[in-house]
């Protein structure tokens, strides 16, 4: 009973979240989204890559870049899209107070409406994928994929994208006004602490154990390592992988369980502070 | 109530510093915004930065890529302070109160640039800063007086596009917040922020001509970093290109937020809130 | 150059005034206006009352030139919303109950101050005015606390404020006190009313869904419904309007006598109020034609059975005006009419 009617909700909050993004997503504005600004950092990255290509040889190195910023779109669509809910919920449809005190409550319904963002961030990554494929010439060898730990990769990846989007929509509760560029913030923050178009390594030495709690960094290492056959992290490089795996469930899950704490708490601070029903006046 | 010549003018100065006002104390008084509007845009171009590092790049190019990043501040206030803002406006049932001013809507718009300006240089010091104490981008000996040209014309011509959209998404209800989503990472693209525009070839030069921010970052590091960053064209024609830009773009702006106007009073859509 | 105004044109007048919503996304095209007449004189204070969807909020939105009419020709202060809007917009000010204005960031002082500037008061004006607003609305205290802090009662006064910060020859109060606290509402009621009688030739144009705020409030009233003017005079003319004498409630022992029962009994129309359980009781609700005694319709009653356990009469308000105009009550829609 208690599964079924989980499951009605999920059902129902996803039909909403499509009912939501459908009703202004015309053809324009898919477009746009999926469509327009990937390819457009696609492209970006692949002219940055030709302005170099006189004094730089890394074409594996792009590659890897490539595909971890291919699979980066779940984290803007999925994680970013997840704290944009509460923040469209409670400043413009005014809705999120009824959903929080419905029996639904407020845990499914994101869970419900993070699938819709699931299948827009698939469709994103795919598409620079094919785009990178086909047009700007990222290629590599299947041959040297590891499909099962590839596949568990991207379970641990997706557990851990959820978990992010919960830690945003908790953010997103807590703040009024400001959650809106602190959303767009985090979407740049994760870009650069994650080393998605770079080695992690390149990051300062007081920044690096920042990039390693975080399971994006170990995320993207291992879609390259599994999927192209090599990573980019000389320092990840020294792992086999088997302790990269191991490392990436290991951080994926002690993230996801974090963010269940940190979600609930701040669930108690932004109820303590009266932030769900505060709408701001921009 | 007499309406003379001194009289509007003086309206109009009234209204825009009015406005502006609004935008920079608004930015002085939100730490949480101040710090995301100075500090994110950032991390884009630190990303870009390191890419650029990791592919064995020369320093050069991270030069070409904090000063595109620097710009990319102004660009962001422009989509979204600019842009959208008539779009807030109206969700916020703000915008019948403008329209039943007497205020020339071009004040409004006028004093929501100036604040925006004012408030973006403060937040691109930051750049700056990363720029100079961070990446040491190294320069080559420059007029100051270039500089302040090129950087106002560029000011210039990107706050009256701004207009331009602001009168623009008038009529539009959630698309102005697409819309401007549109023109980040494709804008960035088309604008070779992070990369010498001249490695899209002809398709630049078409980019240029659409966007003045294309020519703006062109100009800039023609200025800044010297024969190290050989341009789509010399910084003098660009200049005068921005120059005419701006121009262009104030009047399209008048023209079109009258012609919106009447349009959106005729469809009942000036005040219409969740279209 | 402008015209000069013409200081014996009507505040307000409207000849024809329509208004259409075209058909749009799946919805029939909406006729808010249907052809309104009006006429203000200056220094009136002027209620539009009707239900929802009358109309009412559409005719002030055309009237502060946010919305062409669709036919019909409308002039405030002598000058055509269309043709001469920005002479309009020079004298008029609006307040919309229930809705937001200015700022979150900016102080309450700075908003005030804001739209001042937006109507080119000079600042030797606007400060000393801005501070009598912000004493009449009890914001003085206020003054330098955001917006974002207020709360929903203080915005709303502070909204009615910055409507007076231009001291406008013709006041929109579209709904003022929608909200508002009883206290707040009569205090604001008071000042607008000062406010008209202290300044010769200010005009108030009020729509309310208080009856009460229009009867003490109104010179004249006009009642519409459906986009149409009804019925236009002063509230005591209107509760005039409506036949018949005294309104009879009385409190009687519930034995289930129905009311064809009662009619036939009084022979008078009546209806069934609130019943009331702990003392066994109901109201009985009728209007007692004129030359008619209330003694005999209670000895009618009596020699039927009915045990009559109190008895209340009033005379005409004006919602039985209304309602006798319309044919509803206030806060019934209008079906199918516009916003």
């Amino acid at each position: 009973m208690a599964v079924s009617e989980t499951f009605t909700r999920l059902r129902t909050s996803a039909w909403l979240g499509w009912q939501v993004e459908s009703n202004w997503a015309d053809p324009v504005v898919f477009f746009i989204y999926l469509i327009a600004r990937p390819l457009a950092v696609s492209l970006t990255l692949a002219a940055m890559y030709a302005a170099t290509r006189d004094s730089a040889t890394h074409g594996a190195a792009f590659a890897g870049f490539y595909v971890a910023n291919a699979f980066h779109a779940y984290v803007n669509t999925v994680v970013v899209g997840m704290g944009w809910v509460i923040f469209e919920e409670r400043e413009e449809s005014e809705m999120l107070k009824y959903v929080y005190v419905s029996p639904m409550g407020l845990v499914t319904y994101i869970g419900g409406r993070s699938f819709v963002r699931f299948v827009l961030g698939s469709i994103s990554a795919a598409l620079m994928l094919l785009v990178g494929w086909f047009l700007l010439g990222v290629r590599w060898d299947f041959a040297l994929t590891r499909p099962l730990p590839l596949a568990l990769t991207i379970v641990a990846g997706f557990a851990a994208t959820l978990a992010a989007g919960y830690v945003l929509c908790g953010v997103a509760m807590v703040l009024t006004r400001s959650a809106m560029t602190v959303l767009e913030g985090c979407m740049l923050g994760l870009y650069l602490l994650c080393g998605v178009i770079f080695p992690v390594d390149l990051m300062p030495v007081w920044l690096r154990p920042v990039s390693y709690v975080l399971p994006f960094t170990w995320w993207y290492e291992c879609l390259r390592r599994f999927l192209l056959g090599h990573g980019s992290s000389a320092w990840m490089s020294t792992l086999t992988d088997a302790q990269l795996l191991g490392a990436t469930l290991a951080v994926c899950a002690a993230f996801s369980l974090v963010a269940a704490l940190a979600y609930r708490e701040l669930d108690r601070l932004a109820r303590r502070l009266g932030r769900l029903d505060q709408t701001t006046m921009f | 109530m007499s309406r003379t010549l001194a009289g509007e003018a003086m309206l109009f100065v009234r209204a825009a510093r009015a406005r502006a006002y609004v935008r920079i104390v608004g930015s002085f008084r939100e730490p949480n915004g101040l710090l995301a509007d100075a500090v994110f845009p950032n991390l884009g171009m630190c990303a870009f930065v390191m890419m650029y590092r990791a592919l064995g790049a020369p320093a050069y190019y991270e030069a070409l890529a904090v000063i595109g990043g620097i710009l990319t501040t102004y660009w962001v206030n422009v989509l979204w302070g600019m842009g959208a803002q008539f779009y807030w406006e109206k969700q916020a049932g703000q915008l019948q109160l403008y329209f039943a001013a007497p205020c020339s809507r071009m004040a409004i718009l006028a004093g929501m640039a100036a604040g925006g300006l004012l408030a973006s240089m403060l937040r691109s010091l930051v750049g700056v800063a990363l720029a100079v104490f961070v990446f040491r981008v190294q320069l080559e000996p420059f007029s100051p007086w270039h500089l302040a040209a090129v950087f106002f014309a560029t000011m210039a011509a990107l706050y009256t596009l701004g207009m331009i959209m602001a009168s623009l998404f008038l009529l539009y209800g959630r698309e102005a917040w697409h819309t401007c989503n549109a023109f980040m990472e494709p804008a960035f693209f088309l604008s070779g922020l992070y990369f010498p525009i001249r490695t899209l070839g002809a398709f630049g030069a078409v980019a240029a001509a659409l966007l003045p921010l294309t020519l703006g970052v062109d100009a800039l590091r023609q200025v800044l970093l010297g024969v190290r960053s050989p341009g789509l064209m010399p910084v003098r024609w660009e200049f005068a290109a921005l120059c005419g830009f701006a121009v262009l773009y104030f009047f399209v702006a008048r023209w079109s937020l009258r012609h919106l106007e009447n349009l959106s009073k005729r469809e009942g859509r000036l005040t219409q809130r969740w279209q | 150059m402008s015209r000069t105004p013409d200081v014996q044109a009507p505040a307000v007048e409207t000849r024809g005034l329509e208004r259409r919503y075209p058909a749009s996304r799946g919805a029939p095209e909406v006729v808010a206006l249907a052809g309104v007449d009006l006429r203000i004189e200056r220094g009136e204070v002027f209620g539009l009352l009707g239900p929802n969807g009358a109309g009412k909020t559409t005719c002030i939105k055309i009237l502060n030139t946010l919305l062409f009419p669709s036919g019909g020709e409308a002039r405030v202060a002598g000058f055509d919303v269309v043709r001469e809007a920005q002479e309009v917009r020079r004298r008029i000010g609006l307040v919309s109950g229930g809705e937001n204005s200015g700022y979150g960031i900016l102080t309450v002082r700075e908003c005030l101050w804001m739209f001042s500037q937006f109507y080119g008061v000079p600042g030797a004006v606007a400060n000393p005015r801005i501070d009598q607003l912000l004493k009449v609305v009890d914001l003085a205290d206020l003054a330098h606390t955001r917006i974002n802090r207020l709360s929903t009662g203080q915005r709303q006064r502070m909204n009615f404020a910055r409507g007076f910060v231009s001291d406008p020859e013709i006041l929109f109060l579209d709904e003022p006190t929608l909200g508002m606290d009883v206290n707040a509402a009569r205090m604001l009621r008071d000042f607008v009313l000062a406010w008209v009688r202290e300044r010769a030739g200010r005009t108030v144009l009020l729509t309310t869904h208080y009856m009460a705020e229009a009867d003490q409030m109104c010179d004249r009233i006009a009642i519409v419904d459906r986009g149409r003017v009804l019925a236009c005079d002063t509230p005591a003319t209107l509760r005039r309007s409506v036949q018949g004498g005294q309104h009879v409630e009385l409190e009687v022992r519930d034995g289930g006598t129905d009311a064809a029962a009662l009619e036939g009994a009084i022979g008078v129309p009546v209806a069934w109020g609130a019943p009331h359980p702990e003392r066994g009781t109901r109201t009985l609700k009728f209007r007692l034609p004129e030359g008619r005694v209330l003694g005999q319709t209670l000895r009618a009653l009596e020699e039927r059975g009915i045990s009559v356990q109190g008895v209340a009469t009033r005379e005409t308000s004006l919602e039985d005006a209304f309602i006798h105009i319309v044919g509803r009550t206030l806060d019934d829609d209008a079906p199918g009419g516009g916003a």
